[in-house]
């Protein structure tokens, strides 16, 4: 198998793992309670996943920008924008999850409605994360490193 | 807030919450301001194919980086204002504002994208 599909392969399923992970803090941390072992584990496996699907992302787009967008924006090039569209949405979630992460980490335990805030911050995160795992499979499906072989 | 704290200017730890779930916020903020200019002046005309070999990613890191930069900016902005206010108050606003972006950054990039 060509290592780009599997990078590929990886860098889509590490997204439907970490947007998971996101919701979890979100649900947790809305109680507004100081942070637990299990929270912070729960916290710290969100973050990573996120950020190795967003590295990895970042790491092959050499390779996609000229094997793959070229072709993507010729075949679709509505499709070609929404991978644009995919590419923001994923800035959006890895700053609002690293802030709220860092964010609830950081309060002390009294301060609940930081805690709170950093709940809502997470379920943005998962939103615009959601998003960008609907809009990457209607890209992935239009075309992908498999199709270049 | 820690008077010791606000006589020095050094932030506690809630502040630092404070400083980065404000930095979290903001940022994508600035990102999507920075692309609506970037459409704004490109008249939102469709990539050429032809050209994409030939671009480079540049465009998004210095976006990203930017976009990092105003929001600390803006979080230092805020951390000064909250001072004076209750920690609250500053994170009750960056949750309702966290969630006003959860639900428009995607209609927001969809239209600009």
């Amino acid at each position: 198998m060509n290592p780009l599909v599997l990078l590929e392969r990886i860098h889509g399923h590490l997204g439907v793992l970490a947007a998971a992970a996101l919701l979890h803090p979100a649900i947790l941390l809305w109680q507004g309670r100081p942070l637990s072992r299990r929270l912070r584990i729960a916290i710290g496996l969100g973050l990573a996943l996120l950020t190795a699907a967003f590295g990895l992302g970042l790491y092959f787009y050499g390779d996609y920008r000229e094997l793959v967008k070229r072709d993507l924006f010729t075949e679709n090039a509505m499709v070609g924008l929404l991978f644009e569209t995919k590419e923001h949405l994923s800035y959006a979630t890895f700053t609002l999850a690293w802030g709220a992460g860092v964010a609830a980490w950081l309060a002390p335990p009294e301060s609940h409605a930081i805690r709170r805030a950093a709940a809502c911050v997470f379920a943005a995160a998962f939103v615009c994360a959601i998003v960008v795992i609907v809009l990457g499979v209607w890209v992935a499906a239009t075309r992908s490193f498999e199709a270049n072989g | 807030m820690d008077e010791t704290n606000v006589a020095s200017g050094t932030p506690n730890s809630e502040q630092k919450a404070l400083l980065a779930l404000a930095l979290g916020v903001l940022a994508p903020l600035a990102y999507m301001i920075q692309r609506a200019f970037e459409v704004s002046i490109s008249a939102g005309a469709t990539p050429n194919p032809a050209l994409v070999l030939r671009s480079t990613h540049a465009s998004f890191y210095w976006r990203a980086i930017i976009g990092a930069w105003w929001a600390g900016v803006l979080a230092l902005a805020c951390w000064r204002w909250a001072r004076a206010q209750p920690s609250s108050t500053l994170a009750l606003g960056l949750g309702r504002l966290a969630l006003a972006c959860g639900l428009l950054l995607p209609f927001a990039a969809w239209l600009l994208p």
